[in-house]
């Protein structure tokens, strides 16, 4: 019976999430107070029917999958009721779409293996205390020019820690082992850095700052280099590069920087065999399907196997990919849930681009400007990068795809991104002491 | 600043359309390739649970089976040598070839998808689809019997419809054995593996003299006549006739007849390469042929100076055609110029005998007009009665052929072929018969031809 429900589930599947995209996007873009019921309404059906289907799975009843799917409920009801009470204005079409990422995602993981899938949904509410407590910090705060130095030094000490200190775990020395869980330190270097890069950039560009921006940002990539996280590298200078192109009024220090990366990546092709090995994967994946293409060929099989609107949930063999969890889980949800699924999925992280980047238009303090856009790019680019990687577009980089992987360090970084996003976006009514131009209405709640 | 922030968004916004366009144009044009790829463990993941279809000749006789044993699914092959390359293995560890790889999906599946959901799911036993071909099983063995202990390949196939017969390549292996013969199969330097009827590319020597002798036909150079020498002198570089002969004043019928080279390379130049090069491309060489099998591109090499167009005229100098292809061309001057695509399934159908799916004949397209298509028959029923092909008669029919002698690099034997059709003036069978190293086409070639078509032409 259950491969008859899974089966015709994939219809209401797409049904609700196309409903849940196109409500978010006329909530955002119409203002219709309908879809800001409704988008909500769809995202706790979204849970219910699924987590119910994966129980209905498991003989007897998976209770455990039950549970999980009602905490996530409860935990997006309550986060929604506190986040009215706690900012103005109460938007809350940022969470209703991050709530959707993870319901989504923590399906997957509990259909790939329910160990992680726990795991992952005891770091959920760790994530959402995170969220609260970095906005309710930062309202206390108020970030200067004066502090990149602070900033600054704290990046390097992480780095230092991590270089001194790292474990290597999947080929990458980019891992601190704590008593109580593994922590991957570059998730959190990745906001800090932000903020340091924003704060540089608020003075004035000339050649002398540039010089001192271009260094530490050497400094930086040096650090991943070494320890052979070449995605968090990639990240960082794309990241550095956008927020450098909005300050940058004629261009040539972002040509020269880019210019500088496409140098470093040739090298690095020669430099490093892994890499190598990548992009010969890539090039030509299937001349070595079953050597070095293994991971990105057993990707593709899942995606064009899917096709459409999926195998359904449990149909699909999304296993046979090694890293499925984290690196490849995109290529499950296209298998399971279909190209459709999928492609539902990025029209979700779009939306959430879009809302970042109006936040940093709209925020009238510049370094909080630069960061927000600064905060959007790094998801933004990971998603994109691994979204990427997986269909064979680009060769493929390790990096989690944000609020689905699995991965406690990556989860929370994404929620504190979020919680940033959240009070900037909060603070462009405080007319900032340095803001020159008069702030406009919240046009877009 | 602003304007540079909606820059910005406009990049990531339009990257994640392109993103979600590639899914979809992923999904509608590249997605049947890639999941039918014999690397996929999904096709043989579902194959625990799905007992293999079986493949039928077109009387309905059973070829391969698979048996469900407590032990696990087995797979006959009740013909393996014969069949060999047509239907190909289908191994675990090594993929698959020939029907077996390209008709997995269908082997593989059920028409109740329901059903086949069930299955996976609960662990137990259905039947896959079966397929049924157009070949005609004792043809296939008789014709696979004719190259015993040979290098060579044999396609037979009916001009008006494109049913392929017979295929046959030589050398084989047997599919049921594969696992244990793999190491030796690929080290071994007669290529077993290979296909030679369908993606084995030969220099097709004077069998491609009808390909000229169509062009000469549509520039009305036929009645042109030629003084043979025995030899002709491309600007230093001579090319002679076969053991030398002189055929003095002559025309084209004679030319073929004799397969007179001197005749043909110099009505070659006459053509010129431009003319030459389009009468290749309406016979489909330097074309992909659509088909349910695997066929390699015939090559009209893109040269054209005299040297390279003499050689070409008579079939030489870079020109490569399968065997496959080298059966479409006499099938096309049986059947009034129209080439048909050929094929060897004919339908599919469910484990209860419904039919799923009917394939039809069509049309690849006429190559020459049917006047030109009737003179050259002519020219071809000479070759037989008293040419270079005269070892090809069968008893009370008229067969039409025209040999070929294919001289290789080195010290070699040439490649041997034959072509043609019978009857001549109601054609039901069209034949290519090509042996490696064989020699002589007239004499090798030609004889096996004539017993496979009298073989061909007592089946129904």
């Amino acid at each position: 019976m259950f491969e008859v429900l899974s089966w015709s589930y994939r219809f209401i599947y797409i049904f609700i999430a196309a409903g849940f995209s196109v409500s978010c996007y006329l909530a955002y873009y119409k203002n219709k107070r309908i879809c800001q019921y409704l988008a909500p309404f769809l995202n706790v059906i979204l849970i219910a029917l699924n987590f119910s289907l994966i129980s209905y799975y498991y003989e007897p009843l998976d209770y455990k999958a039950l549970y999980i799917g009602g905490g996530l409920a409860v935990s997006y009801i309550v986060s929604r009721l506190l986040l009215g009470k706690l900012l103005k204005p109460d938007n809350h079409l940022i969470i209703d779409m991050v709530f959707n990422l993870l319901s989504i995602g923590l399906s997957i993981l509990y259909r790939l293996s329910p160990d992680y899938g726990t795991k992952q949904a005891y770091f959920i509410p760790v994530g959402i205390i995170a969220f609260f407590a970095v906005i309710i910090l930062m309202k206390r705060f108020e970030i200067h020019y004066k502090h990149h130095l602070l900033l600054g030094g704290l990046i390097l000490a992480l780095l230092m820690v991590t270089q001194i200190w790292g474990t290597e775990i999947n080929g990458s020395k980019n891992w601190i082992e704590l008593p109580f869980a593994n922590v991957q330190p570059s998730e959190f270097i990745k906001l800090i850095f932000v903020f340091f890069m924003a704060c540089l950039l608020n003075e004035e560009l000339n050649l002398r700052r540039f010089v001192i921006i271009a260094a530490s940002m050497l400094i930086i990539v040096v650090f991943f280099v070494m320890q052979r996280d070449m995605g968090s590298a990639f990240i960082f200078f794309t990241v550095f590069l956008m927020m450098l192109f909005t300050k940058d009024i004629k261009g040539y220090y972002t040509a020269a920087s880019a210019g500088a990366a496409i140098g470093g990546a040739f090298i690095s092709y020669f430099a490093f065999s892994y890499i190598k090995f990548r992009v010969l994967a890539w090039v030509n994946p299937w001349k070595y399907v079953s050597g070095k293409s293994y991971q990105i060929t057993q990707s593709l099989f899942a995606v064009a196997t899917g096709g459409l609107i999926g195998t359904g949930i449990f149909l699909g063999d999304p296993k046979f990919i090694p890293a499925v969890h984290t690196d490849f889980i995109f290529s499950a949800i296209c298998e399971e849930t279909g190209v459709l699924g999928g492609i539902f999925l990025l029209t979700i992280y779009s939306l959430l681009s879009v809302i970042g980047m109006d936040i940093s238009s709209k925020c009238s303090s510049p370094i909080y400007s630069t960061a927000a856009l600064g905060l959007t790019s790094l998801s933004v680019i990971q998603t994109l990068i691994i979204v990427c990687g997986v269909l064979n577009i680009i060769p493929i980089t390790g990096v989690t795809l944000p609020f689905i992987s699995y991965g406690g360090s990556s989860l929370l970084s994404q929620f504190l991104n979020i919680g940033l996003l959240y009070y900037i976006g909060s603070r462009k009514q405080e007319v900032g002491a340095n803001s020159v131009r008069p702030v406009r209405g919240n046009s877009y709640e | 600043m602003n304007n540079r922030v909606k820059i910005i968004k406009y990049i990531y916004l339009s990257l994640f359309a392109l993103i979600c366009l590639y899914l979809l144009y992923f999904n509608l044009f590249e997605s049947r390739v890639i999941s039918s790829n014999s690397y996929n463990r999904r096709l043989r993941e579902s194959s625990e649970n799905i007992i293999r279809g079986s493949i039928q000749d077109k009387n309905g006789e059973v070829l391969v089976k698979s048996t469900k044993y407590k032990s696990g699914v087995k797979r006959k092959y009740i013909y393996p040598r014969s069949f060999s390359h047509v239907i190909g293995y289908s191994s675990k560890n090594l993929g698959s070839s020939g029907l077996e790889a390209l008709y997995n999906k269908e082997l593989m599946s059920s028409s109740d998808t329901i059903e086949a959901l069930r299955s996976k799911i609960n662990d137990y036993y259905i039947s896959g689809n079966n397929i049924k071909l157009t070949l005609d099983r004792s043809l296939q063995v008789y014709a696979s019997e004719q190259l015993r202990g040979k290098r060579g390949a044999i396609v037979v196939l009916r001009p008006d419809t494109g049913e392929v017969l017979a295929m046959v390549s030589k050398s084989d292996f047997d599919p049921s054995n594969i696992q244990n013969d793999w190491e030796s199969l690929i080290k071994d330097k007669k290529s077993p593996l290979l296909n030679r009827a369908a993606e084995g590319l030969y220099a097709p020597g004077s069998i491609f003299k009808l390909v000229v002798t169509s062009a000469i036909l549509k520039n009305n150079l036929q009645d042109r006549e030629i003084e043979c020498t025995g030899e002709v002198n491309i600007g230093g570089y001579i090319i002679k006739d076969n053991d030398n002969e002189v055929h003095g004043k002559i025309k084209l019928k004679d030319a073929l007849k004799h397969s007179c080279n001197s005749y043909f390379i110099k009505q070659g130049l006459q053509l010129g390469y431009s003319n030459m090069n389009n009468e290749a491309t309406r016979f489909k060489l330097n074309k992909s042929i659509p088909t349910d099998i695997k066929i390699s591109e015939s090559v009209f090499p893109n040269k054209n100076d005299n040297k390279n167009v003499a050689q070409q005229s008579i079939g030489q100098g870079e020109v490569l055609m399968t065997p496959m292809h080298a059966s479409l061309m006499a099938a096309a001057i049986a059947n009034k110029g129209i080439m048909m695509q050929p094929y060897v399934v004919s339908s599919i159908t469910d484990s209860e005998g419904k039919t799923l799916k009917y394939y039809n004949p069509k049309q690849l397209g006429q190559v020459m007009d049917e006047k030109t298509a009737v003179i050259i028959k002519d020219l071809m029923v000479e070759v037989v009665k008293s040419g270079t092909g005269t070892k090809a008669k069968v008893s009370k029919v008229l067969v039409a052929g025209k040999t070929g002698t294919a001289e290789v690099s080195g010290d070699q034997r040439s490649h041997a072929w034959f072509v043609g059709f019978a009857p001549a003036d109601q054609p039901r069978v069209a034949i290519a018969v090509m042996i490696e190293n064989g020699g002589g086409g007239g004499s090798t070639a030609a004889p096996i031809a004539s017993k496979v078509l009298k073989k061909a032409l007592s089946i129904k």
